[in-house]
């Protein structure tokens, strides 16, 4: 399937053949000839006149010159041919919570038809992505838009798919900000339990602490919440929790003193300890510095200066939070509600970590009714520079090639035939 | 006979060609002689003198007067009469095709002019032949003055077709002075060679007459892009429309009166004739040196 940068060009083309096929019905001859004698006294001229005829002369020239142009109007319309035959493609912008459920994701996209089709997926990073604000999944969507309208010139319009972080996002306020710049339907999706007003604990088959005190608050914090007694073992600092294969295995590194794997150590102090809508205010000390969050990794606790001080990792048995907060001993800033809530939230299933969130408006899921149409290739090509990526690169130099050795042709021809007696 | 002169020769009955000055010493005839004579018209008297013919005395003059004077009149002389005709290939015009109706072509005009000059000349009992060039060759009828002439020119005529680029030069240069030479023609052919040719002759003491033939459709051709072509010289060949139309009649006009003075300063008479004119009166205007 072709499609043209420039339609008018091809228009412009048309005329000028148009013209062309005319002007061949005209033909420069010479008048005819009767006897005067007295000729003699007529200023000599050019003895040729234009007259019409009712059929085109020289077809074979007429067709060089007719093929000459129309080659030369498809170069420079700017061809781009597409071996693809859709016309609609599907934008999918997913939070990484959805990673283990992807197979139902794209039933979602596709439909229970089980439609084919063209589907860019673009995974937002669980840090800056749609979990801080849901409306970064627009912009995502307009660079992927973009790379669509370049590699799949036939298309007619593109479906946008928004996956909603499970458990929601921290913010919903630039959502219609965003969303208003899209020239189309948007469907957004959302987890089947995603609204959580509170957050669940990890179903837990066992709790391991490692190498903290029996008298260890962390520990206390933690029996208080799971309802069970951890094991110790002594091996490292850390708690693990055994979480169901539904949810995925919560694994948490909490170590006593130092930093964590990976951390660099520090040593400041820190005003508050914000997690979700919970904030511990007491006079921190601060031991480790967070590493360069990268991938599956998002935050879920930050100090008073929004340094992470805790976060968590996605992996393949569900995720590791890894927490550098240094409580004293002896501390029961973990008995406060704030603290309860900033280990519930450590102990809840993947992926629902950062405390209470949100749940999605209604008025966004309101947007997948269907009530607009899909967003048509038109209308996302004008928020782009116009394209000068002809496709495939080489075919307007083909073009032009083959109308330049039409017109060599139609040049030999026309100086190679000798001239008629009736016609020039 | 193919072409009606009836009515022509019907409207030329009685008219005279008399010669515009007195002829030589010739046959009698109707034409004023330079030679003077006890026969013919009275002019004048004269003192008898010896060896006069006592016959020519007046003697009733003499019964008056007492003297003796013997009247003199004027001589009149024949003039053979030769009707030069150019059949050249630009007689022909206008063809058959392009003839308006009604209107002869040049040819046709020529031969009316030469058998009604012919019957006007026969009348007064002057000798008239005929030459011709055409594209079979020269045609050629002496001088005769018996009875039937005219017919002898026509039939001669008829059978003359226009073609070709023959000269009529040639024609000209063995005729004598003696006589009357009318030229007709198109004057496109030698014309300078016809007219040094008849200035011998005029020189010579013969009179001449140029006719020149115009087609009306020369004087106004037909507009439109068309390529005209000279038919004795194929090779002129030019676009005539609306815009060279003026350039055209301009340049024609000047060639037909520098012609008509050209003929008259070698001593000749000189008419045209368009062939949309009636010819009776051309003729009469021929004869009567009106043009």
């Amino acid at each position: 399937m072709i499609s043209f940068l420039a339609p008018w060009v091809l228009g412009v083309a048309a005329l000028a053949a148009a013209a062309v096929t005319l002007l061949h019905f005209l033909s420069v001859r010479r008048p005819p000839t009767y006897v005067l004698p007295t000729a003699r006294f007529v200023t000599a001229r050019d003895a040729r006149a234009v007259s019409r005829s009712a059929r085109p002369s020289d077809l074979l020239l007429l067709l060089l010159r007719v093929l000459a142009v129309l080659a030369a109007g498809v170069a420079l319309a700017g061809p781009r041919w597409s071996s693809s035959r859709e016309s609609v493609a599907h934008i999918v912008v997913a939070d990484p919570s959805w990673h283990g459920d992807s197979a139902s994701m794209m039933g979602r996209v596709l439909g229970d038809a089980n439609q084919s089709g063209v589907v860019r997926v673009a995974w937002l990073d669980s840090t800056g992505g749609m979990r801080d604000e849901l409306g970064a999944a627009i912009p995502a969507a307009w660079h992927e838009a973009g790379v669509l309208l370049r590699d799949v010139p036939s298309l007619d319009s593109v479906a946008l798919h928004v996956f909603a972080p499970r458990g929601g996002s921290d913010s919903y306020r630039g959502w219609s900000a965003w969303r208003s710049g899209w020239p189309g339907r948007v469907a957004v999706h959302v987890p089947g339990d995603s609204a959580a007003a509170t957050p669940r604990t990890a179903s837990t088959s066992a709790v391991l602490v490692r190498e903290r005190r029996d008298d260890d608050v962390v520990r206390a914090a933690i029996a208080l919440q799971t309802g069970r007694a951890s094991v110790g073992d002594g091996a490292d600092s850390s708690v693990v929790l055994s979480g169901d294969a539904g949810t995925g295995r919560v694994r948490i590194e909490w170590p006593a003193s130092g930093a964590p794997t990976g951390w660099t150590a520090r040593s400041d102090t820190a005003g508050a300890l914000v997690a979700g809508n919970q904030a511990l205010v007491q006079p921190w000390i601060r031991r480790a510095a967070a590493p360069e969050m990268a991938g599956l990794t998002r935050v879920i606790a930050r100090w008073g200066d929004g340094l992470p001080a805790a976060v968590e990792t996605t992996n393949a048995d569900g995720c590791l939070r890894t927490v550098a907060v240094a409580v004293p001993n002896g501390s029961d800033v973990l008995n406060t509600s704030a603290g309860q809530a900033f280990v519930r939230m450590l102990l809840a299933p993947c992926g629902e970590a950062a405390g209470a969130r949100a749940a999605l408006p209604q008025a966004l899921l309101a947007d997948s009714g269907g009530a607009r149409a899909l967003a048509t290739t038109t209308a996302l090509r004008r928020a782009f520079p116009p394209s000068t990526g002809v496709v495939p690169a080489w075919l307007p130099s083909v073009l032009l090639g083959v109308a330049i050795a039409l017109l060599l042709l139609e040049l030999a021809l026309r100086s190679g035939t000798p001239a008629e007696p009736e016609r020039a | 006979m193919t072409v009606a002169y009836g009515p022509m020769l019907d409207a030329l009955r009685g008219v005279r060609w008399p010669a515009r000055r007195a002829v030589g010493a010739a046959l009698p005839g109707a034409h004023r002689s330079r030679q003077r004579g006890t026969a013919g018209e009275f002019t004048e008297y004269r003192l008898y003198r010896q060896g006069d013919d006592p016959k020519q005395l007046d003697w009733k003059l003499l019964a008056r007067s007492d003297r003796a004077f013997v009247r003199l009149t004027d001589d009149r002389a024949l003039v053979p009469t030769w009707f030069v005709l150019d059949a050249s290939a630009s007689m022909a015009f206008p063809d058959a095709r392009h003839l308006t109706p009604g209107v002869p072509n040049k040819w046709s005009v020529a031969r009316a002019i030469a058998v009604g000059l012919g019957a006007v000349a026969h009348a007064s009992a002057d000798p008239i032949g005929v030459l011709c060039a055409g594209a079979d060759g020269t045609r050629r009828l002496a001088p005769r003055t018996r009875r039937g002439t005219v017919n002898d020119v026509m039939r001669t005529l008829d059978e003359v077709t226009p073609g070709g680029t023959a000269s009529l030069a040639p024609l000209l240069a063995p005729l004598s002075p003696n006589t009357r030479v009318v030229v007709v023609s198109d004057m496109l052919g030698d014309l300078d060679d016809v007219l040094r040719a008849v200035a011998q002759l005029t020189a010579a003491g013969a009179m001449a007459e140029g006719v020149h033939v115009v087609a009306a459709e020369e004087l106004a051709p037909t507009i439109g892009a068309r390529l005209a072509q000279d038919p004795e010289v194929p090779q002129v060949e030019r676009v005539i429309d609306r815009n060279a139309l003026q350039g055209y009649r301009a340049a024609f006009d000047a060639f037909r009166a520098e012609t008509a003075r050209r003929w008259r300063a070698t001593g000749a008479g000189y008419t045209e004739v368009q062939t949309d004119a009636s010819m009776p009166r051309a003729i009469r205007q021929i004869v009567g040196g009106q043009a």
